[in-house]
């Protein structure tokens, strides 16, 4: 894909920027982008492949490509980090028992060479419910402190009220386009 | 770009200059380019390229399903093995032409001449790597293969599917068969430019034993 993949790179839409949603399986991840794109979310099932939405915020376009995170789909992330300017890590804040898997897979993520210098919205998903941890407990179990590779952020959020999702996304935007559009 | 339909089926190419011949540049490096740029425009016209296609399409179409709202992760393999087959199909189609041909050479003209490349052949080189084009052209396909009667995007290659089974929808598997023979047609008529170079890709052209 030399000649393709260098053409297209050229030929890069301005102001286009490309999302990876990515986080375990249940995280609501799908749910949240449902929830964004004004879809009903009552009836959003496991993503076992991958689902793509465009919209438009502010004067971006933004393709968000969420990929299935059950473990046995997380070996085909990497399928998708090709030209992501962005990712955003869903996570489950009541599944207290897997905030250890958590972030051992997002440290593994924020690894990969093709997704250096992109930014990372952490999204601590399911705050309606009682007894999610707070934003506090979220980021020391994640370690989010010892990133310092990406421009990262967190932010407490519910993908059933709509709380802080369009916050989450503007602060992405902003700094995806403080990088790419605007290098000064 | 979501939702964007392409004619991947190239029955409209009435106004697309075939060749590059007449264009004079005034130095070697221009024209050489030129000649490239021509090269790559000729593509829509090719016939080994058409075949190339469809035996793609056969190949992977019962992979996509249109009654799925999500993509299949396998999409994503099916359209990087498509990306590689024209990337080769484009460089080795240069090569034998050009056998000095650079490729970073040609890129470095490519990025410092970009403005000049408005034209509708990028367009549609892109379109290639625009996936959701991609999966539609599939399941457009896919759906012509349930539907043969109701089918007329692949007309070209359904004639002869459609007289061969009837009116009766054909399982799968025996459609492979019957797309098998009808793809060794044109073989038959290429078998002359057959040098694809495509390498570490699992595309085999279909071969007729009856031939060798």
């Amino acid at each position: 894909m030399v000649l393709l993949s260098i053409l297209k790179k050229l030929r890069r839409k301005e102001k286009e920027m490309r999302l990876l949603l990515v986080g375990l399986d249940n995280a609501g991840k799908s749910t949240i982008l449902s929830r964004i794109n004004g879809e009903e979310i009552d009836s959003v099932a496991p993503t076992l492949g991958f689902n793509i939405k465009t919209f438009n915020y502010a004067d971006y376009v933004l393709n968000v490509w969420d990929v299935g995170g059950q473990k046995s789909l997380r070996s085909y992330w990497r399928n998708y980090f090709e030209a992501t300017e962005a990712i955003i890590w869903v996570v489950d804040s009541v599944d207290k028992m897997r905030l250890g898997e958590c972030r051992a897979e997002l440290q593994d993520l924020l690894k990969e060479e093709r997704l250096m210098g992109s930014s990372l919205l952490v999204f601590a998903n399911k705050q309606d419910i009682v007894g999610a941890c707070s934003l506090h407990e979220i980021r020391t179990i994640l370690e989010l402190d010892s990133i310092h590779k990406h421009h990262w952020t967190v932010m407490p959020c519910s993908a059933l009220t709509g709380q802080n999702l369009l916050e989450g996304i503007d602060w992405l935007v902003n700094d995806v386009a403080q990088r790419l559009f605007d290098p000064d | 770009m979501a939702g964007a339909t392409i004619d991947l089926d190239f029955n409209n190419t009435d106004d697309v200059d075939e060749t590059f011949v007449s264009h004079k540049s005034a130095d070697p490096e221009t024209e050489q380019f030129d000649q490239t740029i021509g090269l790559i425009e000729d593509m829509i016209m090719d016939e080994e390229f058409r075949s190339i296609q469809q035996a793609f399409l056969t190949k992977y179409a019962q992979e996509f399903d249109p009654g799925l709202d999500e993509n299949k992760l396998i999409y994503t393999d099916i359209h990087k093995e498509y990306l590689t087959i024209v990337d080769d199909f484009v460089l080795n189609k240069i090569k034998r032409s050009q056998p000095s041909f650079n490729l970073d050479i040609f890129m470095k003209q490519l990025e410092s001449r970009q403005e000049e490349l408005e034209g509708e052949i990028f367009e549609f080189l892109l379109t290639f790597t625009d996936f959701l084009a991609f999966k539609e052209w599939m399941l457009d396909h896919r759906r012509s293969l349930t539907l043969p009667a109701l089918d007329i995007n692949s007309c070209l290659q359904s004639i002869s599917l459609t007289s061969a089974r009837g009116t009766n929808p054909t399982p799968l598997l025996d459609q492979v068969k019957l797309d098998d023979d009808n793809n060794s047609t044109s073989n038959q008529q290429q078998s002359t430019t057959l040098d694809l170079g495509i390498t570490g890709t699992k595309i085999k052209k279909p071969q007729d034993p009856k031939k060798k």
